[in-house]
This record gives structure tokens, sequence and C-alpha cells, in this order.
């Protein structure tokens, strides 16, 4: 029942300022005046009017707000139509829309000049659930405001009682036929759409559903912008008191999803159907034949028309985010030798231990104080912990003054203290005992000191055997397998993790935490062994019970969704991960208050899989304010700051801010070596980021120390087989290829081929093509090509003949050959590699100048110029600003090719052969980026000695 | 209900009067929709005719109901807007009546819901009113501005159209539709909780 129990409801009414008859008589005027004006007109009234008197204007304005407008409408005369509406006068006819006529029109009034498109009920057809309507929309229109979406300019009643509502104008063609008219590829015609997708999810974020979306509603504008229209039939999803909920269904048939056509539910689904219906048109009269099964856009496009609602696309933001991701994907640079591969991704895997360890780490800070956990309220367990404080208290106490005299004691003095003294008391309980080792192994493992935690996590383990009490036997034995997964000892981590869960779901009620969480620690561990799809079914396991034990929305549900969402990513479930991503944050933002930790880590996860796809400004923000949130929380001093800033750090590389991305790795890098033991996978991280940075900004020679040691760190914590280890040596060698030390990285990539004994990892045909690189440089052509055709077998059979990967090793192929100098091979391959290039780009977009231009090269070096001349000068064409930055060798080496087959007549006339050169030359590793042609140009023209 | 009253108008209301005549309770639920039917014809018919009618012969229908519910041995009707007032304000103490009624009850049931009684009336309420709250805001109206709060009562509680209700008032439409919407939005603004 609502609050109306007793008669009195007097307490719950609202005062107003009309409280007395004269002033009900006033404001009572006052409305009646604004109510008569145009929407334009109102606000200078209603300042006329209150005449300062701020109460008034107040309680005004709240009446007008609470007003329902239909109350005001009159009934219809049939009359003709008035010369002007409002101040606007219609000019012609424009044509009848779903609800009524549509004038073009002029303002005459205000003194400037606009053009406006004028909606009004239809002559005589008039009644009140057609004039709700139109009310309605005026009003929906209202809330729009947003640079793809018609706004609203004016509304008024005519004279003759029908509303009218004025809108933006659109000098513009229908989407589609713009697309034809230019004769757009598949690309740009997504590229324009996805605009469109993020107006209608705008729309649906205020509660709007479209419900008539076809190309007669999406125009593109004098200024190639495109823009929605007509929100006639859409439906609001709170409609307000007194309005009409259901509406006269006048959609177009063609464009309809199943539900409007049978009657079903209309939601936000039924707006990304629509959407799906008229890109496929648009895709489908740009590619010639149907979208290839293959291809990432068909599955796009099937996804959003899937007959039940339930199985698209959950709404237009969602369909945003994979076009986006689509059109990120661009293929390879024109260079060669470009296979660096990203082990920061693969490294951010270790994540998964930090969230379980936090609450330890969250006490410990550089010189801080060890905080204590809570205990739970079982008599024993009281004591147990009693016992627990009071030997670390003492601790703390009467810490050595020997050592303490003047210093300020570290986290890891007072841990080396404590199991020192913990080992040399003898009078203490098993069970007390037995609870400190495991909380001074937890510490210890926190700041990475994985061997002192693992032996007194085995300790404790031991200890709690013996007294086997079962919830702490459990509690150890999780503990030593989590550690063990830290140094990557899989093989003895996962009988002791299955050992505790099996204890659990054994003496435990089934829908104990407890079991949830051991259900965890065994996901991250297949996780972390790189099997994602056995870590799915187990984090999904943990998040249904925790759903079920904990409730939906919970702030501990969150944590088992926000460790499932990761491993979406990982495997590469991109959509699902981000939109879980988005749950995750809501729960804790509406649980937590927008600045809390957990928040944070959140930030963070969304913001790195957004630095995946285009949306780097968005990652930005995220991050930065993840990071305010901790340096807030921690201070700037505590190593999980630090975690953020190399997050950060990488986005701000992948915008091309450099100085920024490198200023926060050292920042990062700095923190954690002062707070963490050396074999902390963070460490690692910010080298490799360190070193990324440097790559980018070509360079190599200082790249190559901090890849060094991150390899060793790697080796020392991973072994010599782990992937992640074989992954930092390829990178190596990468950046030792460009220093000029092909040698050396040939006998690194050796070494990790040798290792690598099966292919699933990815990038093992990188490893190749990095050695054959390395070889080419040594004048080892022979072997080059051998390995060259390796990978390109391996591609092939991996991704499939036409795919960016193949195309690149195609071509990576001919080249070698050409070194080789087997002419006719690589001129084959190089234009095979071009036809595939071509063939991927129907359906994906790739920059074709990556295989028209070391084609060129190649017949260049054959004296054939009058082939390569239109290949170049197509590339030239292709190329845009953005190359400039992301590969600086890519247009200068054009230039360079051009000149050779003569004077450039006619085109910039401010370049001359000296400049191209000067431009390569000044690049470091410009050999290892450059075609075999150019190689020798750069030796003949641009006198570059030889090594 | 309605249907069924109109396949034998005369008959059906009958045996329905003498019921409640007889004390039972329930028929006055499917009479007074009847009623106020009737009464609407009346307003209608004298929009349509020519005015001058000063003075009004209501239905014995009309009679019967009223005099039984005021208690009265007999009804004066001086006017047409007499006579209307007089629904709207009877109409109102009924369905206040009701809704406290529901309100005192532990189980719902039973009894005609009100919002199912309102829409039988044909009566514009929103259907989330609370007619206790509203009740006490038209109290409140008819303080600051009495003939506003008739304009409310008639279409409210005996739910003529605003034409209607100008004639009846002698006041020019424009201005009972702007009335109309503001004392609305007042009331709205009043009751909210």
């Amino acid at each position: 029942m609502s609050g109306l129990a007793t008669d009195d409801v007097s307490a719950g009414m609202n005062p107003q300022s009309t409280d007395t008859s004269e002033r009900f008589a006033r404001m009572r005027e006052a409305f009646h005046r604004v109510v008569d004006l145009d929407l334009s007109q109102r606000e200078s009234e209603i300042a006329r009017l209150s005449a300062n008197d701020d109460a008034f204007e107040a309680d005004l304005r709240s009446l007008l707000q609470h007003t329902d407008e239909a109350d005001l409408l009159s009934a219809p005369e049939p009359t003709a139509l008035p010369p002007q509406l409002g101040p606007f006068r219609p000019v012609r006819k424009l044509g009848l829309g779903g609800m009524g006529e549509v004038w073009l029109a002029a303002r005459v009034e205000g003194g400037f000049e606009q053009q406006v498109a004028i909606k009004r009920v239809r002559e005589g057809a008039l009644s009140p659930e057609l004039a709700r309507s139109f009310l309605r929309e005026r009003q929906i229109l209202a809330r729009l405001s947003h640079p793809h979406i018609a706004h609203l300019v004016d509304g008024g009643v005519g004279p003759d009682g029908r509303p009218w509502l004025a809108m933006e104008y659109i000098d513009g063609q229908r989407i589609d036929v713009w697309c034809e008219a230019r004769k757009l590829d598949v690309a740009a015609r997504v590229r324009l759409f996805v605009p469109i997708c993020e107006a209608v999810a705008f729309a649906h974020r205020n509660l709007v559903i479209h419900r008539d979306l076809k190309p007669a509603n999406l125009l593109v504008d004098a200024d190639g912008r495109p823009r929605l229209l007509d929100f006639g039939i859409a439906r609001l999803l709170d409609p307000q008191p007194g309005q009409q909920t259901r509406t006269l269904a006048a959609m177009t048939p063609a464009y309809a999803a199943p539900e409007q056509r049978e009657g079903g539910d209309i939601t936000t689904a039924t707006d990304v159907y629509q959407l799906g219906a008229v890109l496929r048109q648009l895709v489908l009269a740009a590619a010639d034949g149907e979208v290839a099964r293959h291809s990432d856009l068909g599955h796009i496009l099937d996804k959003a028309l899937m007959a039940l609602p339930a199985e698209r696309y959950a709404g237009a933001a969602m369909l945003s985010d994979d076009l986006c991701d689509w059109l990120a994907r661009r293929s390879p640079r024109s260079g060669i030798g470009s296979h660096r591969e990203r082990l920061k991704k693969i490294l951010w895997r270790w994540r998964w231990p930090l969230a379980m360890f936090a609450a330890v780490l969250t006490a410990v800070g550089s010189g801080g104080v060890l905080a204590l956990r809570e205990a739970r309220a079982k008599a024993r367990e009281a004591e147990v912990s009693q016992q627990t404080t009071q030997f670390l208290t003492n601790l703390f106490q009467g810490a050595d003054p020997a050592i303490a005299r003047g210093a300020v004691l570290s986290a890891q003095d007072l841990l080396d203290q404590g199991s020192a003294r913990l080992h040399a008391t003898m009078h203490l309980q098993t069970a007390v005992r037995a609870r400190l080792l495991h909380t001074i192994a937890a510490t210890y493992a926190a700041l990475g000191h994985y061997d002192r935690a693992l032996s007194l996590a085995e300790e404790s383990l031991a200890a709690r055997r013996v007294d086997d009490e079962s919830g702490e036997l459990a509690e150890s034995l999780d503990q030593v397998g989590n550690i063990l997964r830290l140094k990557a000892e899989y093989g003895r981590a996962e009988p002791v993790l299955r050992e505790a869960l099996d204890l659990r779901v054994a003496r435990l009620s089934r829908d104990d935490p407890a079991i949830i969480e051991s259900t965890a620690h065994l996901a991250a561990l297949q996780a972390a062994k790189g099997d994602f799809k056995a870590a799915d079914v187990l984090f999904a396991q943990a998040a249904r019970a925790a759903k079920i034990r904990f409730g939906e929305d919970a702030v501990e549900t969150a944590r088992y969704l926000d460790s499932y969402a990761v491993n979406l990513d990982d495997m590469g479930r991109r959509t699902e991960a981000l939109a879980l991503y988005r749950h995750v944050l809501a729960i804790r933002e509406s649980a937590l208050g927008p600045d809390d930790a957990e928040v944070a880590t959140t930030l963070i996860s969304l913001g790195v899989h957004l630095s995946g796809s285009v949306h780097h400004e968005e990652a930005a923000r995220l991050l930065e304010r993840a990071l305010a949130i901790r340096t807030r929380i921690y201070g700037a001093s505590h190593p999980i700051v630090a975690f953020a800033k190399i997050d950060l750090a990488g986005v701000y590389a992948d915008m091309g801010r450099l100085d920024d991305a490198e200023r926060l790795g050292k920042e990062s890098l700095a923190n954690i070596r002062a707070n963490l033991s050396p074999e902390h996978p963070k460490v690692s991280e910010a080298l490799n980021m360190l070193a990324l940075i440097r790559v980018v900004r070509r360079d190599f020679a200082g790249a190559v120390p901090l890849q060094q040691a991150v390899v060793q760190n790697l080796v020392a914590a991973l072994g010599e087989d782990h992937p992640d280890a074989l992954t930092a040596k390829n990178n190596l060698a990468y950046s030792l290829v460009h220093d000029g030390r092909a040698a050396e990285a040939e006998l690194q990539l050796r070494e990790v081929l040798a290792r690598k004994r099966d292919d699933n990892g990815q990038g093992s045909a990188h490893d190749r093509q990095n050695l054959a690189s390395a070889l080419s440089l040594q004048g080892k052509h022979a072997e080059a090509v051998e390995w060259q055709r390796r990978a390109y077998e391996i591609q092939k059979s991996r991704e499939g003949e036409i795919s960016p990967v193949t195309a690149v090793a195609l071509r990576e192929l001919a080249i070698a050959e050409e070194l080789a100098g087997a002419d006719a091979g690589a001129e084959r391959d190089f234009r095979g590699a071009l036809a595939l290039a071509e063939q991927v780009g129907k359906t994906d977009p790739i920059a074709l100048r990556g295989w028209r231009v070391p084609l060129a090269a190649f017949l260049i070096g054959k004296g054939r110029c009058n082939e390569a001349v239109p290949l170049l000068e197509n590339s030239l064409d292709e190329s845009g600003d953005e190359t400039a930055s992301a590969d600086p060798v890519a247009h200068p080496q054009m230039l360079l090719l051009l000149e050779a087959c003569g004077p450039i007549v006619g085109r910039q006339p401010g370049k001359h052969p000296v400049d191209a050169c000067s431009a390569l030359l000044s690049l470091p590793g410009v050999e290892a980026d450059s075609y075999p042609t150019t190689r020798k140009l750069l030796a003949s023209r641009c006198g570059a000695g030889r090594d | 209900m309605t249907a069924e009253a109109m396949s034998d108008p005369e008959g059906e209301i009958t045996r329905l009067l003498h019921r409640w005549q007889e004390g039972d309770s329930t028929s006055l639920d499917t009479l007074l929709p009847e009623v106020w039917a009737e009464l609407r014809r009346i307003a209608a018919h004298e929009l349509r005719a020519n005015a001058g009618h000063e003075t009004l012969q209501p239905t014995a229908l009309i009679n019967d109901v009223f005099v039984r519910l005021l208690g009265a041995s007999q009804l004066n009707i001086h006017d047409r807007k007499h006579l209307f007032t007089t629904a709207a304000k009877l109409m109102r103490q009924i369905l206040i009546d009701r809704a406290r009624a529901q309100l005192r009850e532990k189980r719902g049931g039973g009894q005609w819901q009100r919002a199912d009684f309102v829409e039988a009336m044909a009566l514009p309420i929103d259907a989330q009113t609370e007619l206790p709250a509203l009740d006490q805001a038209l109290d409140a109206l008819a303080q600051l501005d009495p003939r506003i709060a008739h304009i409310v009562e008639l279409r409210y509680f005996v739910g003529l159209e605003v034409s209607e209700v100008a004639r009846l008032l002698e006041i020019d439409e424009r201005t009972v539709y702007r009335d109309w919407a503001f004392a609305r939005a007042w009331l709205r603004k009043r009751m909210e909780a």
C-alpha cells in the first residue's frame, strides 16, 4: 500500500507560494499568459512575470513542468493552413510523414536566417490519441540533444488548435543514396554508420526507442555528417502519467524486426535489429556479392540480425563498439621485420593474484605498518586471533632497537624479524603458530618474495595437517597452491588447489563462500597455464554460485565477475568482457561509491580493454581516474599506485604521448623496485613498458638493455621454457635486429624455436620471421627463405589463406626470395601476396601500400620502372598524415624509390632526393625496415656506408 | 454490466432500483454509472439545444437516486447548474467514502476496486490518484479559488466535457481549458509525496 494509511495526508503535501488567494490569482494569470505562447517565447515572459521574485518563478516553473499539455488541446476545427506558425513561415511541403505533414519553413522574426522542418498533425485527422503522440514526440525530442540527432527548435499550438513542432532542417541525402553517389567502400560505409549507432545508443540511455530506423530516416548532411530523424513513432520507456503508451504501429515492413511484425515486446534490441538491417543493405551494395562468411563484419551483422532479441547485441552501444574494433584492425605496417608482440598483454594476466592479496598489501607501503585483519567471531577463533594479535603487536613494540635506531623499518625488515622471532618462540599453540606463519607468508607473497612465502606457507600447512581443523587446513592448501602458481609451478599447484576444493566441498555446506573462492583459485591456475577455456568454465561456475550466495548485484559477486571478465578478454570474447566490466563497475560504484579502491580496479580493467580498441581517449580518462583514486587512498608511494601507472603509460604510448608514457613508466619502475622483490612480475611489466616506448621512438639501442632485464627476470621467475619468457626473448631479438646486432638476435631466436614445443602460443610464426630477418641481414639468404616459407605455411594453416597475417607472411617470403636472387619466385609471391591483400581488403580495412611498395621496389631493382611507378603513386595517394608518426620509414622510402625512376615532375615541388635520403638516414634501424632495393639505394644515392 | 443494462434499460434499471431500495448496496455500483450516463446525456443535450431553459426536470431515475443518496424526502433542483453541482458533490462523497473504506479493510476484494468503479463511471481521474489526497487538495483549492475548484469538480466527478462546463458556468472555453490545465498542474504538485 502506498503511504496513505491514515486520513491525515496533509503532512505529505508541498506548500507553494500560491497559498493565499491573491498570490494564487497572480500565479493563475501568469500561467495563462505563458501557456498561450510558443516555446521559444516563454523564457522571457516567465522572467518578466516573475519580476525578481525567486519563489514565484520557481513555483511557476514547477507548475509548468507539471502541466500535461494535452489538457490544453481544444476541439479541432477545420481551417486552411495559416501563413505563419510561431516565428516561421511555411515555404513548401516536404512530404507526408507518419503522423502528419512536414513543411519546410523559414524564420521571419528574430533577426537571423534559419530553415526548419515543421511537422504538424494532418488536417482533419486530429484525435486526442494522435495529439498525445505528437506532444510525446516533442517531449522526446526535447530530451535528445546530440550532434547526430536532428534537434528540436521550437513548438506550439497553432490558432487552429493543431500542435506543431519545428526541427532542424537537414539538407541532405538518404544514407544509401549518399554512399552510392560517392561509391564508398565497405570500411567507409561502416565508418559513416558508427555515429548513427552512437546516436541510437544515446537515445537508449535517455530511455527512448526509435522503432522506425530506415535509410529514409538517416540523412547525411552537406558536411558529411549522418543525422537521425523522425522519432514519430518512438516509444518512451518511462511513459508519463496521463500519456498513452500504445501507439499506431506505422512502421516500415522492410526494416521491421520480427517482434514488430508479430506484435511482441519492443526493446532496445529492436533498434539494434533495424540498425543491422540498414547496415547490411549498405554493405551489400558495396561488396560485390555476399559478405564473406568468415569475415568478422559478417559475424557482427549476423549477431545484430538474430531472430530472437535476446541473442542480439543488447544495445546499440555494443554494436558500435564491435564496429569500431573491426575498423581499428588495420593491417601491419609497410616495413619488414615488424614482429614484436604485446608482452604487456600477457603479463597482464598476473593481475589475478594481486586481487587476492590486495587485502594484505593494502596495509603495506614503503615503511608502513602492518595492519591486522579482523577475526571472525567464534570463541576459539577469537582466542587464536587474540594471541596472534598479541604476538604481532609485541613484535612492533619490541622491535630490535639495534636495527630500529634512527632508521625507518621497512615492511620486509619487519617480516624478517617476525619470522625469525616466530621460529625462536617455543611455547605457542599450534593453531597460533600456524596462523602467524600463514599471515607472514601472505605478506611476503604480496611483496613478491615467493620463495620465502612458500617455505612459511608449507610450514603452516604442515602444522595444520596435524591439527586438522578443516577450515584452516583448506586455507593453507589454498595459500600454498596460489604461491606455487605465482612461481609458475603449475604441476605442483594443481593437486594442492584441488585438495583444498575437495576438502571444502566435503566438509562445508554447498553454498559456502570458501568453496566459491577455491573454485576461483583453480580457475586462475588454468588461466595462468593459458588454458582459458578451462578457466572459463570454472570462473563461470564461481560467478554463478556467487550470484546465488551473495546476490546478483552484491559486491562479493562483483569480485568473481571481474575475474571472469578478464578471462573472457584473454579468450578474445571482447564484447562480452566489455559488457561485464561495465556491469561490475556499476555494481561497485553503486555499492561503494565512486572513489572506492575496488572501483579503481575495475576502471583499470575497463581502460586497458578499451585501449585495445580505438578508444584511447576514454581509456586514458578511466585510468587517470583510477590513478587518482588509488593515489588518494594509498598515497603516491604505494606500489598499487605504480601498477595503475604502468597501464596508463601503455595507453599514453598508444596515443602517441610518448613523453608522458615514459615519465609514468619511470615513476612506476622506481616505486616497484623500492617496494617489491626483483622477481615480482610487475617489475618485468614496467621494464617492458619502458622498452616498448623506446622501440616506438626507434631507440633500439636503449630498448635492448631493458628487454634483456625482462628476459632475465622472467627466466628466473618462470623458467626458460615458459611462453612468456620466450615471448620476451622474441621481443629482445626484434630490437637486436634493428640495432644492427643480427648475429646475437639469431642466437636468441634459434634457442626460442628449439624450446617451443607446440604451437598453442601466439606468434611462433613471428619467431621464424624474425630469425629470417636476422639471417638476411647477415647475408644468409637461402636459410632465410626456408624459415619464411615455414612461417607462411603456419599462418596459412592457422588463419586461413585470405587473412591479413597470411598476406604479410607471403610478402615476407617474397622479400627473402628477392634477396636470395630467386627472382621468378619473388615476383610470383609479391603478386600473389598483393592479390591476397586485395581480397582481404574487400571485407576488412587494409593498407594496400604495404604490398604495392615492396613489389614496386622489386620491379625498380630489375629496371622495370614503368610498372613500378603507378604502384608507388597509388600508394602515395593512400597514405595520410597518420603514417608519418606511426611509420616514419614509409613515406621517405616511397619517395626515394620514385626518384630512382627519374625526377618527380609536378609533385611536391619542395622535395628533392637529399630530403628523402636524410629522412631515412636519420632513423635508427632503418635498414631492417627497408626493402632490398631501398637498401641498395641508400648505399648508392644517399652515401650510406656499409656496416 | 453496462452492456447488460443496455439490452433492456428500463426493466433492468427498475430491477436494480428495487434491489437497492431493499437494501442491496452492490446494485448501486451498477446504477450509478447508468445515472451518470443519463446526466451526461442531459448535459450534451443542453449544450446542443438552444439556451433559454432555466428550469429543468431531471428524470425520475436521477431523482430517485439522488433522494436516496441525499437522504432527503424530495429533491429541489433549481437549475442545470444546481443539478450538476449536486451530482458532483455527491459523487465526490461516494468515491471518498469508498476509498476510505478500502483503506480500512484488512483484505481487499469483495467490493469493486476503486479504479474499476471510476472507469465504469467514465470519470477522467488519473488511475494513480489517491482519492483522499485529492479530496483534501480540492478543499485547499476551493479556499483559494472557488470557481476553479468548481470546474475541477464538474470535470472529475460528473465527467463533463470542457465545452459543457464552459456552457454551464457561462465562461468562455479557452479560459476553461487554461484553468483546467492550471488546476491539474497545481493539484499534481500539491499531491506529490
